[in-house]
């Protein structure tokens, strides 16, 4: 399963709805607050694909809140300084926007073994 | 017009819109997304990023006209324009958001405003 984290409503039912694609299930939430909410009452997911830019706790954070499991980073910013940022706030992969099988598929792939 | 000669026309408009930059690949990655299960994907997912175009804009005209310029928020309707513009493969606008952008970085939106202006009266 899969949680996607995105304040904007077309690019969050799209990431959700690709995923959906590769047979993956998915949860999706618009802030960082309510993602860490989530997780935070048991549900549990093998992947988090994250804005770094959220409307409230955003990406850069949600590693300090607590959130343990795989987590992909995806954003609008394609500057080295946003990525390097990005990484250093603990997302595991980042992508420049949009989410496309060429980055997806190989991480699909790792998680399911 | 007949069916056949509506959706020849339909595909003309199509192609006509990726020769002219407007379009990516990216546009062609939600029509593969489409099936029976979601036979109408397309439509629904552009009517919604038209809807949410709509209120981004109102959202960015609003922080254009107030004084002084807030242009860290200007900034981040920019982002998320051109993340969600970018997902539907929308390449020009996602393209003129990155300028703007730049232009954000640097305080000076009203250049890039006035830069657009010829190109509204001749587009």
């Amino acid at each position: 399963t899969a949680l996607v984290v995105d304040g904007d409503t077309t690019c969050r039912v799209l990431e959700q709805l690709l995923l959906r694609s590769y047979g993956v299930q998915t949860h999706g939430v618009d802030n960082g607050r309510d993602a860490v909410a989530l997780i935070a009452s048991g549900v549990k997911f093998n992947l988090i694909i994250i804005d770094m830019i959220l409307p409230v706790l955003n990406g850069l954070e949600i590693r300090d809140m607590g959130v343990h499991c795989k987590m992909l980073g995806v954003t609008a910013c394609s500057g080295e300084s946003e990525r390097q940022a990005f990484l250093a706030a603990g997302v595991d992969v980042f992508i420049e926007k949009p989410l496309d099988p060429e980055h997806l598929v190989p991480i699909l792939r790792e998680l399911d073994g | 017009m007949d069916g056949y000669g509506m959706q020849n026309q339909i595909a003309c408009i199509r192609r006509s819109l990726f020769d002219q930059g407007y379009l990516d690949e990216q546009f062609i990655q939600l029509e593969e997304l489409q099936d029976d299960t979601n036979p109408n994907f397309v439509q629904e997912i552009v009517t919604l990023f038209y809807t949410d175009s709509a209120r981004l804009i109102q959202n960015i005209e609003l922080t254009l006209n107030s004084r002084p310029i807030n242009f860290s928020k200007l900034d981040d309707y920019m982002h998320q324009f051109k993340g969600s513009s970018s997902s539907i493969g929308a390449k020009k606008v996602t393209s003129e958001c990155a300028v703007f952008r730049q232009y954000c970085a640097a305080g000076n939106a009203e250049a890039y405003i006035s830069s657009l202006l010829p190109h509204i009266y001749t587009d």
